[in-house]
């Protein structure tokens, strides 16, 4: 119930900042379209705090921080890859652990994993992901204790 | 003096954004399969879409419009990750392999 006070909330300051028109019609339009979000969210039972713990929310901010660093370093790193003149590629497969209890952290894992270029999850399994990496330097970078570290954090926070 | 800094800010994240994107295209040309070339695709998701959004937000000022342009790079960095998820899920499960000693090394562990 609080879960769902706060995402209401969320949605109607999201609905505020993009509409830009305050007139009545428009805001009894948001009002429909956000009940009716609600309503689905309801259906579907996703809206709970094993999904998307409020916590998790005020953490997340730094861990972005973190991975837009490594984002940055990667998107260099395929770059010069991509315009050296013989092509330097080690590309494999490889399984690495991701332990974690809960699943957002699971989902976090593996969707920065792909977000990173150079590093793609293929597969996510109960606890470990199937990777394919571009390179050794990329898939180096996954099994770094850094990366473990800044997962843990997360987990702990919710 | 600072709209015309503000300006050529702007400029430089929106040429370096298009760079990216062309190697972004050379990559997808020169590397040698599927796997390979969705890292080729991962630039132009990240650091091409974000450095000409923010190119984009310099020239559009503070406004609505900058914080549209913000949530469209916020909904792209979580959809894109999904989307290739998909996409190399798919391939690996319908069998596709690239060279012998990839499949060994993913069939062993």
């Amino acid at each position: 119930m609080k879960h769902s006070l706060l995402l209401t909330a969320l949605l109607v300051l999201f609905w505020l900042a993009l509409s830009g028109h305050y007139v009545a019609f428009t805001l009894i339009l948001g009002v429909l379209s956000i009940a009716l979000v609600m309503w689905l969210n309801r259906k579907m039972h996703i809206s709970d705090e094993k999904v998307m713990p409020p916590l998790l929310l005020l953490r997340l901010p730094r861990y972005w921080a973190w991975l837009l660093l490594e984002i940055i370093k990667s998107n260099i790193h395929v770059a010069i890859k991509i315009w050296q003149p013989r092509l330097d590629i080690q590309p494999q497969f490889k399984k690495i652990p991701s332990p974690w209890k809960r699943d957002v952290t699971r989902v976090v894992h593996a969707n920065s994993i792909t977000l990173t270029p150079g590093t793609v999850t293929v597969m996510v399994d109960k606890d470990t992901l199937l990777v394919h990496s571009l390179t050794d330097e990329t898939m180096q970078a996954l099994e770094s204790p850094e990366m473990k570290e800044q997962l843990e954090k997360l987990e702990r926070f919710q | 003096m600072w709209d015309i800094l503000v300006s050529y800010c702007s400029d430089a994240l929106l040429i370096t954004g298009s760079f990216l994107s062309l190697t972004f295209a050379i990559g997808l040309l020169r590397f040698p399969d599927f796997y390979t070339r969705m890292h080729a695709a991962g630039v132009s998701d990240t650091l091409c879409a974000g450095l000409i959004v923010l190119g984009l937000v310099l020239q559009a000022g503070i406004s609505l419009v900058t914080l549209k342009l913000l949530f469209i790079l916020l909904f792209l960095w979580f959809t894109s990750p999904t989307a290739s998820f998909a996409l190399a899920r798919a391939a690996h499960r319908a069998g596709y392999r690239v060279s012998e000693q990839e499949e060994v090394a993913s069939s062993n562990s």
